[in-house]
C-alpha cells in the first residue's frame, strides 16, 4: 500500500535515473572492452576473416596421393652462334607443354615462359636446371581457366653451359584413392588421449570427492557436535596418531621390501595374511557387541583389533609387492600388451605410496576416538574443580600444539629465520588461546565441531575451484614434465574440488524425512549416512560424475595449450602455424566427442534414476 | 512411565512452539495428541526422542532425563522409541526389506553398516514384521513402488524392528484415505494392546481419536488446553482446542 502514496512524478524520475545509469554503465563497458567497429569494416581484416573461415570449413580430413609431373623444354644459354631451335611441340596435342619467347639467349636477358594445357587455376613453379642439376626457381604463375600461363623472367647469371639447359614446370596431379589425412590420424590419436586423460582425472576426482563431500554438507555436519574436552583431546591425539601410523607403516614397508623376496613367497604371504585378516575381522565383528550395553570388551578384543590392523597393513604391503613384481615380469613377457603389466606395477606402486598416508589417517581416527572415551571418563568424575583444571590443561596443550603445527607448516613455505624463537612465541600464544578457551567453555560444553569442519572443507573446495586447471597444469608440468600426465593431475585436482562442491550440494538437497527416520531408530551418524543419505545421492552423483567427465574433455582441450597434453596440444600447434584447415579437424573432433558424451550421459542417467 | 516436565521449545528465529508443557504418560497407554496445524504436536513428539532439541524442561523416562543426555547416549535410548511419520519417510530407492532392517541399526555393530549386513535373526524378524503388516510378498521391491498405505505399513514394521517400548506416531494417517487410515490405526492399536507398547499419536480426525485413544492431550499455540479421556470433548472443549470459528467435521 506504500507504493500508492508515492507521487507518479517521483516514480518516473526514478525510472529515468535508472535508465540513464544503465546507459552510462554500458558506455563504460564499451570503452573498457575496446569495442572498435572501424576494425570490423576494414577490408583487409574482412579478407583475412573470410580466409580463415573458409579454411575452417574445409577441414583437412582426407587427402589424395599426388604424383608430381615435370614438363620440360630446353634453352641454350649463352647463345653461341649456332642457334638452338628448342624441342618441337605439337600445338594440337592435349598434353601440357611449354614455349619460350626465345630458345637461345644470354644470361641476364629477359625471357617469357608460356604454358599450355595445364590444369585450370593452379600454381605453377617454373624452375631452371643447369647441367649440374642444382635447381633454381625462376618464378611462379597461376594458370587461367584454359590452363594457360605466362611468366616474364630473366635467365639466371653464372649458369653458363655449352649444352642446352632445362626449364621445367612442376605440377602435382591427384592420383589413387581418397585416403585419411595425416591430420585426421594425429587428431584421432590425440582425441583418444584426451578421452582417457579426462577419464583418469574424473576417476581420481570422484574417489577423493566422494568422502570429502560429506564433510562439506551442512545438513550432516550440523549434527556433529562434541564436548569441549573431547575437542582438546582430539587436537592432541590426532597429529600423534597420524605421525605414528605414517612412521610405523613406512618402517614396515622398508623392512618388507628390503627382504627382496621372490614373487611366489610374496604371493603366498599375501594370501595367508588375507586369510588371517578375514578370520580376525570375523571374530571381532561376529561378537555382536551391542553398542552401549556392554562397553567392557577387555584386553583380548583390543589385542585382536591391533592384530587385525597389523595384518591388514602387512597384507597391503605384500599385495603391492606382488603387483610390482608380477607387473614387471608381465611387462617383459606380454609383448604388445606390455602396458597391462606396467599398469599392474603402477597400481602396486600407488598402493605402496598411499598406504602410509592411509594408515596415518586411520590410526589418527582410532586414537582420536580414544579421546572420546577418555573425556567421557573424566567428565563422569564428580569434582567440578578437577574437571575444570584437566580441561584447561588439555586445551592449553591442544592449542599450543595446533599453533606450533601451523607455524611449522608456514615455515616450510616461507623459510623463516630464527625458527627457535618463533616456536617459543607461537607456543606461548597458542597456550594463551587455549587458556582463554578453557576458562570460557565448560568441559562438557557441546561445540558444533561439524560446522567448523564444514567451513574448512568448503573453503578448501572454493580455493581449489577458483584456480583454473589451466593454471594448475603449469605447476604440474614443472613437477612431472610436459604431457598428458601433468594434464590429468591438474584436472584431477580441479575435479576433486568441483565434484566435492556439487556432491555436497546434492547431500544438502536430499529429502530430510528418511534421514530423520533412520536417526529415530538409534542409528549413529555414519549409519544414517549409509542408510538414508547414500541411497538418495546415487543418481545425482552418477549424473554429476558423467557431466564432469564431459567437462574434463572440454577442459583438456585448453590445458593442452599449457603443456598438459591431449588434443589441445595439437590444436595450439596448428593455430600457431596458421594451419587452420588442420585446426578445424581438431575442433570438429572435440565437438563430436562432446556431443557423444552428452548423449551417453543422458542415456546412463535415464537408466539409473 | 514417561513424564514431560515444563518442556519448552523456542526455534531459532524466536517461534515458541512449546510453552512449558507438562503431562505424564503411563506405560501401555494409547495417547492421542490433537490440535491445529502449528499448535506444536510434531515438535512435542520430536522432542521426546530428541530429533528436535528441547530448549528447556525435562523428559523423564524410567527415571532418566532424556533431555539432558548427550547425543551418543541418547541414541541408545532412541532404539526403544519407535517412530512413524506422516510422510512415511522410507528410503525410496532401497528395498522394502532394507527399510525394515534399518530399524535394527541401533543394535548392530556400526562397522557392519558399511557392508549392509544384518544377522540371520534380523532377517527372520524383518520378514515376520512384514508378514504381520501383510506385505511380506513385497519384501524385495523398491519402496517407491509401493502405495501410500503399504509404505506406512513398512514404516510401522521398521519401527517394530526396534523392539520399542514407546511408539511415536506423527499424524500417521494424514496422507491416507479413510479406509487405509483405519487399517493403519488398527495396526497401531494392535501394537498397543498386544505388545503393551505405549503409543503417542498425533491425529487430526476426532472420530479416530474417539475410536482408538485411551486419552487425549490437546495443544493450542504451544499450551496444553485439554487433558482427559476422548468422551470428555464436548462442543465447548472443542472450541477451546480448535478456536472459536472451528466447526466439527467427521
Amino acid at each position: 500500500m506504500k507504493k500508492d502514496s508515492k507521487s507518479p512524478f517521483l516514480h518516473s524520475m526514478k525510472v529515468a535515473i535508472i535508465i540513464i545509469g544503465l546507459i552510462i554503465l554500458y558506455a563504460i563497458g564499451f570503452s573498457v572492452t575496446k569495442v572498435n567497429l572501424e576494425e570490423t569494416k576494414s577490408e583487409i581484416r574482412q579478407k583475412q576473416l573470410i580466409r580463415i573461415i573458409r579454411a575452417l570449413v574445409q577441414p583437412d580430413l582426407f587427402s589424395y596421393d599426388t604424383v608430381d609431373t615435370f614438363i620440360q623444354t630446353k634453352i641454350l644459354a649463352p647463345c653461341t652462334g649456332n642457334a638452338y631451335s628448342g624441342i618441337a611441340v605439337d600445338p594440337s596435342n592435349s598434353a601440357p607443354y611449354l614455349t619460350l619467347s626465345t630458345y637461345c639467349s644470354n644470361p641476364g636477358d629477359p625471357i617469357t615462359v608460356e604454358g599450355f594445357n595445364f590444369e585450370a587455376s593452379e600454381q605453377m613453379f617454373v624452375q631452371f636446371i643447369p647441367p649440374n642439376g642444382v635447381k633454381l626457381t625462376l618464378g611462379q604463375a597461376v594458370t587461367d581457366d584454359t590452363g594457360h600461363f605466362t611468366l616474364d623472367t630473366k635467365i639466371p647469371k653464372n649458369r653458363e653451359s655449352e649444352q642446352p639447359q632445362t626449364i621445367q614446370v612442376k605440377t602435382s596431379v591427384y592420383a589413387g584413392n581418397l585416403k585419411i589425412s595425416g591430420t585426421l590420424k594425429d587428431t584421432w590419436n590425440k582425441i583418444v588421449e584426451t578421452l582417457f586423460l579426462a577419464l583418469l582425472s574424473t576417476t581420481v576426482g570422484f574417489v577423493f570427492a566422494l568422502p570429502l563431500s560429506f564433510f562439506a554438507a551442512k545438513n550432516l555436519m550440523e549434527r556433529l557436535k562434541t564436548d569441549f574436552m573431547n575437542i582438546s583431546l582430539t587436537l592432541i591425539l590426532f597429529p600423534i596418531g597420524f605421525y605414528l601410523g605414517l612412521k610405523i607403516v613406512q618402517i614396515m614397508i622398508r623392512s618388507i621390501s628390503g627382504l627382496t623376496i621372490s614373487p611366489v613367497i610374496a604371493a603366498v604371504g599375501c594370501i595367508l595374511f588375507a586369510l588371517l585378516t578375514f578370520l580376525l575381522l570375523r571374530q571381532l565383528l561376529s561378537s555382536q557387541s551391542i553398542p552401549g550395553e556392554h562397553d567392557t570388551k577387555g584386553f583380548k578384543s583390543t589385542l585382536a583389533k591391533i592384530a587385525a590392523g597389523i595384518s591388514i597393513i602387512v597384507f597391503c604391503i605384500l599385495l603391492s609387492e606382488v603387483f610390482i613384481l608380477a607387473g614387471d615380469s608381465l611387462a617383459k613377457s606380454l609383448g604388445a600388451f606390455a602396458f597391462l603389466g606396467e599398469f599392474v606395477r603402477d597400481v602396486g606402486e600407488i598402493l605402496e605410496m598411499v598406504l602410509p598416508l592411509g594408515a596415518g589417517i586411520a590410526v589418527s581416527f582410532i586414537i582420536g576416538s580414544l579421546g572420546g572415551k577418555i573425556s567421557k571418563r573424566i567428565l563422569a568424575e564428580q569434582s567440578a574443580w578437577f574437571k575444570k583444571v584437566i580441561s584447561i590443561i588439555l586445551s592449553v596443550a591442544a592449542f599450543a600444539g595446533l599453533c606450533l603445527l601451523l607455524m611449522n607448516a608456514l615455515n616450510f613455505l616461507y623459510e623463516f629465520k630464527k625458527m627457535r624463537e618463533i616456536n617459543v612465541y607461537t607456543g606461548i600464544i597458542g597456550g594463551l588461546i587455549g587458556l582463554v578457551l578453557g576458562l570460557v567453555f565448560k568441559p562438557n560444553y557441546e561445540i558444533r565441531i561439524g560446522n567448523v569442519i564444514y567451513f574448512i572443507t568448503r573453503s578448501v573446495f572454493n580455493i581449489l575451484r577458483s584456480i583454473e586447471s589451466l593454471v594448475m597444469v603449469i605447476v604440474f608440468v614443472v613437477w612431472v614434465g610436459i604431457g598428458p600426465f601433468a594434464g590429468s593431475l591438474a584436472l584431477a585436482l580441479h575435479t576433486i574440488a568441483a565434484l566435492g562442491k556439487m556432491y555436497s550440494e546434492q547431500v544438502e538437497n536430499i529429502s530430510e524425512g528418511p534421514l530423520e527416520a533412520i536417526q529415530a531408530t538409534g542409528a549413529n551418524l555414519v549409519q544414517q549416512v549409509v542408510y538414508a543419505v547414500i541411497p538418495q545421492i546415487i543418481p545425482p552423483y552418477i549424473a554429476f560424475t558423467l557431466y564432469r567427465w564431459d567437462q574434463n574433455v572440454r577442459m583438456s582441450t585448453i590445458i593442452g595449450f599449457a603443456g598438459g597434453g591431449g588434443i589441445g596440444f595439437l590444436l595450439q600447434q596448428n593455430i600457431n602455424l596458421l594451419n587452420y584447415r588442420a585446426a578445424s579437424v581438431q575442433m570438429i573432433a572435440i565437438a563430436v566427442v562432446v556431443s557423444l558424451m552428452d548423449y551417453l550421459s543422458g542415456y546412463v542417467r535415464n537408466k539409473i534414476v | 512411565m514417561l513424564e514431560i516436565k515444563e518442556l519448552s521449545k523456542i526455534y531459532t528465529g524466536g517461534t515458541q512452539a512449546l510453552k512449558e508443557i507438562s503431562f505424564n504418560v503411563p506405560k501401555g497407554q494409547f495417547l492421542a495428541v490433537i490440535g491445529l496445524s502449528g499448535s506444536g504436536k510434531s515438535t512435542l513428539l520430536r522432542c521426546i526422542n530428541r530429533l528436535i532439541e528441547p530448549t528447556k524442561g525435562q523428559i523423564i523416562w524410567n527415571g532418566i532425563d532424556l533431555a539432558a543426555l548427550p547425543e551418543n547416549e541418547m541414541r541408545l535410548y532412541r532404539r526403544k522409541i519407535g517412530m512413524v511419520f506422516q510422510s512415511f519417510n522410507l528410503v525410496l530407492r532401497s528395498s522394502v526389506l532394507t527399510n525394515v532392517l534399518s530399524g535394527r541399526l541401533g543394535y548392530i555393530n556400526p562397522a557392519w553398516s558399511f557392508l549392509n549386513r544384518f544377522s540371520k535373526q534380523d532377517y527372520l524378524d524383518a520378514m515376520k514384521q512384514l508378514e504381520r503388516v501383510g506385505i511380506a510378498d513385497k519384501a524385495n521391491q523398491r519402496a517407491d513402488e509401493l502405495s501410500g498405505g503399504q509404505q506406512q505399513r513398512v514404516s510401522i514394521a521398521r519401527a517394530m524392528m526396534q523392539n520399542p517400548e514407546i511408539m511415536l506416531a506423527d499424524e500417521p494417517v494424514a496422507s491416507l484415505d479413510p479406509v487405509l487410515a483405519h487399517s493403519i490405526m488398527q495396526y497401531l492399536d494392535k501394537i498397543n494392546k498386544e505388545f503393551g507398547v505405549t503409543v503417542i499419536c498425533s491425529l487430526h480426525f476426532l472420530d479416530l481419536v474417539h475410536r482408538y485413544a485411551d486419552r487425549v492431550v490437546a495443544l493450542n499455540d504451544g499450551y496444553v488446553v485439554f487433558d482427559g479421556v476422548p468422551s470428555e470433548i464436548n462442543d465447548v472443549k472443542f472450541k477451546e482446542i480448535y478456536g472459536r470459528d472451528a466447526e466439527r467435521v467427521g
